[in-house]
């Protein structure tokens, strides 16, 4: 999770160190549920500094960095996922193929119906929830109206819900 | 707990291996790959340009190696499903090192970089010339990709096809001169009079007897000699005070035969590389191209990728309906002030084609029925039975995400015939520029929206 930061202007060079330290991890965790794909996800993360780079010109430092940045990297993983070459995984196996440090056994239920859910949902759930953004920041990463982010997301609770019966409670 | 709390933790817990960072990153060597693993491959390239912006942004820029340039200008989708090769060779201290390659076993497609160790010989208008993809047929394409002054790289793409599949078969990128200054000139007047020249340069008639060989000069088939000559025209002094130097060589000789004008050229070492061309120009500031042609004789030239001939003799008609006066002779010309020679030559194996892109079509056209579309990045395939009576194909459309027509570069149609003489044909449509399969968003075959898998 990022907290939040001011972004500096954007008059000068950005400054990368900050952002891979700030985003790059959760950039990496949110790619990687949305493509299902840690060489994906990484490849996604590199082609989302690149282009943070290329266009932090462009950057307007009335708005919000992170809402900047997230709508980049979803962009980057919906390109990836129109690519041809996209493959269907089972998640559970791409799952178990990540190690963790953590010494806690976590239970992977709730990442793996994260990851089932449709792109569309799987979006706003992780932007909502991992990322801790509001619908109107959401609106704007997506290009979506923020009605149809509630929809969305509203969605989204319910399968999840569904899924999730004995873990998902009502916000 | 919330349910945000409940998903943060789950996430970054389970997910704390996968992260962003230095050590993460840390070193990486780009060394020649000879496997395709196509989501593997840019793992290196990320990693290389994680490393970069985590240390130094400000320079970012001048320390990418060609292969970061590379992914920047073609993409990191497009550039994950290319055959990465970094093999590299110096000759004459200008090093050339074969980047990627992109091989659907109809087209090839090669990116390679140049880069002059000493300095000054590799820019934005060099010009790569006698090259060739060995096991491509003929001349292949050439395209400056991209040059970065503060490193003196120049990227360019190399296109070149073939009929036999190239997939797991070795091939050798060689070129041999890099040429530079070039000098563009555009529609120059030669400063000669026909009228002069009429009057004063030899006036050769039909049937003229040459260095032993016969002329019988043929106004519509250009067949003056059955055996090639030394020279058409005799080699004969210019007047006084013209100048017979061209950018592309030496104006030897000059004269009419009957109402054709005959230019003979004795072309310079860098002139064979020029594209050059003689013509009258009318006082409209028209030319005449009708009737003209070439002969090309004497000492022959052969290279990687063209012959070429000691003398070219330009043959240009005069119509009757114009006056001597009212002509000029003008040229244009592309040519070259230096070339570097050398021998860069890089072998490698072309990994097999990745998994191409096809669809399944019913068109039944011109005596021929069309079954199958092929999409790779490097162009579009349509594959039938039979062969067209009239010459009617069917309409092939692609249309990239945006709704924009892709256009094509070359069309191809090559036909097959098997131990039955069943025919068997393939049209073969080129993209401009190598493009990643999700940038195209329809294709329509014959006005069929095609769905491929």
């Amino acid at each position: 999770m990022v907290p939040p930061q001011l972004a500096p202007s954007c008059n000068a060079s950005p400054d990368m160190d900050r952002i891979v330290q700030q985003y790059g991890d959760s950039l990496m965790r949110i790619c990687f549920l949305y493509l299902k794909d840690v060489y994906l996800a990484q490849d996604a993360v590199q082609d989302t500094f690149l282009k943070i780079y290329r266009n932090y010109h462009k950057f307007d430092t009335n708005s919000s960095e992170k809402t900047w940045i997230m709508r980049i990297a979803i962009n980057v993983c919906k390109d990836y996922l129109r690519s041809a070459w996209h493959r269907k995984v089972n998640v559970q196996e791409v799952l178990d193929e990540i190690p963790t440090h953590s010494e806690t056994h976590e239970d992977d239920t709730i990442l793996i119906e994260i990851m089932r859910l449709k792109p569309h949902y799987r979006e706003v759930i992780l932007l909502f929830y991992y990322q801790d953004m509001k619908i109107s920041d959401i609106a704007q990463v997506l290009g979506a109206p923020e009605s149809t982010v509630s929809v969305r997301l509203k969605r989204a609770r319910e399968q999840l819900k569904k899924r999730l019966e004995d873990w998902y409670e009502d916000d | 707990m919330t349910n945000h709390e409940r998903i943060q933790r789950a996430v970054d817990r389970r997910l704390d291996t996968l992260h962003v960072s230095a050590p993460a990153f840390s070193p990486v060597s780009f060394t020649p790959r000879r496997r395709f693993h196509p989501f593997r491959r840019v793992i290196a390239v990320a990693a290389v340009a994680a490393v970069t912006f985590v240390g130094s942004v400000s320079v970012l820029a001048a320390s990418f190696p060609p292969i970061q340039r590379l992914v920047e200008q073609v993409g990191v989708q497009l550039f994950s499903i290319m055959q990465t090769v970094e093999l590299s060779c110096v000759s004459d201290d200008i090093e050339m090192q074969v980047l990627a390659a992109v091989n659907d076993n109809q087209r090839v497609t090669v990116y390679l970089s140049l880069r002059d160790q000493a300095g000054g010989r590799v820019n934005e208008k060099t010009v790569l010339s006698n090259l060739q993809i060995d096991g491509t047929l003929g001349p292949c394409d050439v395209q400056l990709v991209d040059y970065d002054s503060s490193t003196g790289n120049s990227i360019y793409r190399l296109s070149g096809y073939s009929v036999d599949a190239l997939d797991g078969k070795p091939i050798t990128v060689q070129v041999r001169t890099l040429l530079n200054d070039v000098e563009d000139s555009h529609r120059q007047n030669t400063g000669y009079s026909l009228s002069l020249l009429k009057d004063q340069t030899p006036s050769l008639q039909e049937g003229v007897s040459i260095n032993g060989s016969s002329i019988v000069y043929d106004p519509n088939g250009f067949s003056p000699f059955e055996d090639a000559p030394p020279s058409i025209l005799e080699a004969a002094p210019l007047p006084d005070g013209w100048n017979p130097e061209l950018p592309w060589g030496t104006i030897t000789a000059i004269g009419f035969v009957q109402d054709t004008l005959h230019v003979q050229v004795k072309v310079s070492e860098l002139g064979r590389y020029a594209r050059a061309d003689l013509y009258l120009l009318d006082s409209n500031g028209q030319p005449l191209n009708a009737g003209s042609g070439t002969y090309e004789f004497g000492r022959q030239y052969s290279e990687l990728d063209a012959d070429y001939s000691e003398y070219i003799e330009y043959v240009l008609p005069v119509p009757k309906s114009y006056s001597l006066d009212d002509l000029s002779l003008y040229y244009d010309a592309i040519s070259y002030d230096s070339a570097v020679r050398g021998d860069w030559k890089v072998t490698f194996t072309l990994d097999s084609v990745y998994k191409q892109q096809s669809a399944d079509c019913d068109i039944t056209l011109d005596s021929v029925h069309y079954t199958q579309v092929t999409l790779s990045p490097l162009g579009i395939s349509l594959h039938g039975d039979g062969q067209p009576v009239n010459g009617e194909y069917p309409s092939v459309e692609v249309y990239d995400t945006n709704g924009n027509k892709i256009d094509f570069y070359t069309s191809s149609t090559i036909f097959s015939f098997d131990e039955q003489d069943q025919v068997s044909i393939t049209l073969q449509q080129d993209f401009r520029v190598p493009l990643s399969p999700e940038n195209i968003g329809q294709v329509l075959v014959d006005g069929q929206d095609l769905q491929f898998s």
